[in-house]
């Protein structure tokens, strides 16, 4: 495939790539949902993400990217017991795509041509230990929405049928994009999701100018362009690398815990997951500033991506989730 | 200079000029919309387009996905003996022609706006035969495409097409100044087009017209032509003419002959040249209808009437199911079939037996088809006099908490004002919560009650939204009182005998109604109009909200 445009080179988007770095980070938080009109360059940041993710390592030829030879799974013949260094899997999910292609099926090929009934793995296995994204994501059918919504759960895919039973590892970190106009976002489906931002075209014309003037020298030669930004990928990359390293030791005292809680109560955010939601990404973003102790401005930042989505809707309030948010931050931390 | 066609007529120059910016980078520029019924204009293009370079390939609203971007070929799999892909049309070379694009799911034109970001795709050309003052279904696919013509008004004679093979220029594409840059991101901005991709577009419009042209540095006029192109149809505003007092003379307005000599020296700014070009081609009564309301908004971002999640129009079966057939379900035998075919050299080699066709439970597909139209409630408000903006702000207030249940309920919202001689959609039929709020954020209110005007435009809204294969029913909220007719002039009598006409042509139509009376005490004679409408009528002098929206949803079903 031809060459993405290069993540760091992306101008303004601060929410988004804070907000994918974060998961990059800790990828427990759950995915991102990026929402935005079109043309502000929701797939060009997401597309961009694979370049910069680091390497893991995996054992060579298995098709769920196992870290370790005794993780693969018993059905898989092809691995082969050597670990190699590969890059995270980015995976699209294509709207339209078949029930099959996601969860894997029958390799039709092998059992024609040979004979033998071997199983096939989708996307979900491909994305196991990586991302996995959709574009267009409220447009998605409501049977594959049914499939990705349990296996976000539990991390697991099972199939059962044509006679197969299978079941593989597949954790991912699942990343949407949208524009809210063209439809809403199923609520189960929106809840899987850790972080929202909502994506914006930068607004001065200095900056405007700046992202047509990238655009038309990635596009004349992607390569060359690619190779200007790569220390500058390599810079980021670094930095998650860091914030990975550091995020076992960062800690979140009492009170923040009690605060986290008591904004979430104010916001009546459903369930306990905005709440984990809200400390595991105030750890990791601490984590990315190189601080080791959670404080109020860690949480201040990172709260309207973890809470916007999740706040019960009231149609009769005008004003967005975001300034919702930031209204009740300001109340609870004063 | 290429020239194609009379350059006088400058549509016929524009629309070439596009065809061919489209043949030279089909990446940059997607394609072309044209919005024009079936007729002259259609098939020069398509002849035109079937004798290009590229030739060109028919692509109809009702392909699947597999026709669309590949998937197993189960007929040659099955002769073959072993497995064969066939490709999908977008992939095969040659321009995608797509008609009757007003029928388009959603889904599928998300699923080609995919295809075009992630692999190459030859240009599309489209052709849009919905009514003229009936929105597109491309929705994120329009944005894609660099190019919008209508060509409605034109005489059949008025327009012709030719694509000369461009032998591909080898020369270096040319670069822009950063003042040039900086103005057409700022001319952007003007028109209120906030989306970037239309920028990076003219961008490179400008580079290729200047190549064209066979110059090395891009002049002001491949901006102006390259704005034009791409800028004009996506324009929802337009500059301010007391902010920008120097430029006075617009085109179509005829308010320029006082001071316009005054102004003209001032008008030698690069970037109101563009502006002035790309106005001038603005079809004349844009000004008044982005003037008059904001609502106009969703007009011109070419979004969707009526946008539909899951193409769920009526008679139109959905993609088969992998299931069992049972009392609700029925068996889908083509598709089974379908997925069957392949396995057959397999399965009679494990089963030796004659059966000609073996088909496994596994195999079997169950049809699905949407067992309900989804309903579209036609909110008409009466937003006349005092008492006028209460009931606006229940009105809305009452959209808004029907869209908020609208995911499970699967209705679609639309509500249109009257007053002082007019009657306006204020927001098309949606159910985007987000939509709407932006829409209904300004609403004015005063003047008469033009009800005849009121329920004309519901029953023809509701027209619109039957033939897209939806349910309308309307909700009417008023005191009934009107005092001005369909044609605008004042009058009681005049106005109530037109409202009663209306209401008899309503009834001919079938279309569910509910009369919401908010005046102090009940009005006889809107009971008597609810009555030839056929349809319910309520007295509920302090409705609020909750109360309208939860009648609307029980009366209407």
């Amino acid at each position: 495939m031809n060459n993405a445009f290069p993540f760091s080179a992306i101008v303004g988007q601060n929410d988004m790539k804070l907000a994918l770095t974060l998961t990059a980070i800790d990828p427990k938080i759950g995915g991102v949902l990026a929402f935005g009109d079109r043309g502000t360059g929701k797939s060009t940041a997401i597309r961009a993400l694979a370049d910069l993710l680091p390497n893991v390592d995996v054992v060579h030829g298995c098709p769920v990217n196992s870290e370790r030879m005794d993780q693969v799974p018993d059905w898989v013949k092809t691995a082969k017991d050597i670990v190699i260094s590969a890059k995270t899997p980015v995976i699209d999910l294509p709207l339209g795509v078949s029930a099959d292609r996601v969860t894997g099926a029958l390799d039709i090929e092998r059992a024609l041509v040979d004979g033998i009934k071997e199983f096939q793995p989708g996307l979900l296995a491909k994305a196991n230990r990586g991302y996995l994204y959709i574009d267009e994501v409220n447009l998605l059918e409501d049977h594959i929405v049914d499939l990705l919504l349990d296996v976000a759960q539990s991390g697991t895919n099972t199939v059962e049928k044509e006679g197969l039973s299978i079941t593989h590892p597949s954790r991912f970190i699942l990343i949407g994009s949208g524009n809210p106009e063209e439809g809403e976002l199923r609520p189960q489906l929106l809840d899987r999701f850790g972080l929202s931002v909502e994506v914006r075209t930068p607004q001065t014309i200095m900056d405007r100018v700046d992202v047509i003037k990238r655009r038309d020298e990635f596009d004349r030669d992607p390569e060359a362009y690619c190779d200007k930004w790569a220390a500058e990928n390599a810079k980021v990359r670094n930095i998650i690398l860091e914030g990975r390293e550091r995020l076992g030791s960062v800690k979140i005292s009492d009170q923040m815990l009690e605060i986290c809680a008591e904004i979430c109560v104010a916001m009546g955010s459903d369930g306990l997951r905005g709440e984990l939601t809200l400390l595991k990404t105030a750890r990791a973003f601490a984590a990315l500033q190189g601080d080791l102790i959670v404080h109020n401005d860690h949480i201040k930042r990172i709260a309207p991506m973890a809470l916007s989505h999740r706040l019960r809707r009231d149609p009769l309030d005008d004003t967005g989730s975001t300034v919702r948010v930031e209204r009740t931050l300001d109340a609870v931390l004063g | 200079m290429l020239f194609w066609g009379d350059m006088s007529d400058q549509k016929t120059y524009l629309a070439n000029l596009a065809l061919h910016l489209c043949q030279m980078d089909p990446k940059t520029f997607g394609g072309i919309v044209f919005k024009t019924g079936a007729g002259a204009h259609m098939d020069r293009v398509r002849i035109a387009l079937s004798h290009s370079q590229l030739g060109s390939k028919i692509i109809n609203p009702s392909m699947g996905v597999s026709d669309l971007i590949g998937g197993i070929d189960p007929i040659e799999s099955l002769a073959a003996g072993t497995l064969i892909h066939k490709s999908g049309v977008l992939s095969r070379s040659g321009w995608n022609v797509l008609v009757m694009a007003e029928r388009l799911p959603r889904q599928s034109a998300a699923l080609m706006a995919q295809h075009m970001d992630t692999n190459h795709t030859d240009p599309f050309c489209i052709f849009d035969e919905s009514e003229p003052n009936e929105e597109n279904q491309l929705g994120t696919l329009s944005e894609r495409m660099a190019f919008f013509f209508d060509l409605n008004d034109l005489r059949h004679d008025a327009f012709s097409v030719d694509i000369a093979s461009i032998s591909s220029a080898e020369k270096e594409i040319p670069t822009l100044s950063p003042d040039q840059q900086t103005m057409i991101v700022s001319v952007a901005l003007q028109f209120g087009i906030f989306s970037l991709r239309p920028v990076a577009m003219v961008q490179r419009a400008a580079q290729y017209l200047c190549l064209l042209d066979g110059r090395d540095a891009v002049s002001q006029d491949d901006i102006d032509t390259a704005s034009q192109l791409i800028y004009a149809h996506r324009a929802i505003s337009i500059p301010a003419e007391e902010e920008n007092a120097n430029q006075q003379n617009d085109p179509p307005e005829p308010t320029d002959s006082s001071n316009s000599s005054a102004k003209n020296d001032t008008l030698e700014l690069p970037e109101d040249l563009v502006i002035e070009a790309v106005k001038a081609i603005l079809p004349k009564d844009i000004l008044n209808k982005i003037t008059a309301e904001k609502s106009a908004r969703v007009r011109f971002n070419g979004d969707g009437f009526g946008l539909t999640q899951k193409s769920a129009l009526r008679g139109r079966p959905l993609p088969a199911l992998i299931g069992r057939p049972n009392d609700q379900a029925r068996i889908d035998i083509l598709s089974s079939l379908r997925t069957a075919a392949p396995w057959q050299k397999l399965r009679k080699s494990q089963s030796p037996d004659d059966a000609r066709i073996a088909i496994f439970p596994s195999d079997l597909h169950i049809q699905r088809f949407q067992n309900r139209s989804e309903r579209v409630v036609i909110f008409s408000v009466d937003a006349s006099g005092s008492a006028a903006m209460n009931r606006l702000g229940e009105a809305k207030g009452a959209v808004e908490l029907m869209l908020a249940q609208a995911y499970s309920k699967r209705d679609y919202v639309a509500l249109i004002g009257f007053r002082d001689g007019r009657a306006d959609i204020l927001l098309p039929p949606t159910r985007s919560l987000v939509q709407a709020k932006k829409n209904l954020s300004a609403l004015a209110a005063g003047g008469g009650t033009p009800l005849a005007m009121g329920m004309n435009s519901a029953l023809n809204l509701a027209t619109l939204v039957r033939r897209s294969g939806k349910l309308p029913s309307m909700a009417f909220l008023t005191d009934g009182k009107g005092n001005i007719d369909l044609e605008g002039q004042p009058g009681r009598q005049q106005a109530m005998s037109d409202a009663a006409q209306i209401a008899e042509m309503g009834r001919t139509l079938n279309v569910p109604a509910i009369f919401i009376d908010c005046g102090r005490r009940g009005n006889p004679e809107l009971a008597n109009i609810a009555e030839k409408m056929g349809g319910e009528y309520l007295c509920l002098p302090r409705a609020n909200a909750q109360a309208i929206s939860a009648l609307a949803q029980s009366h209407l079903e």
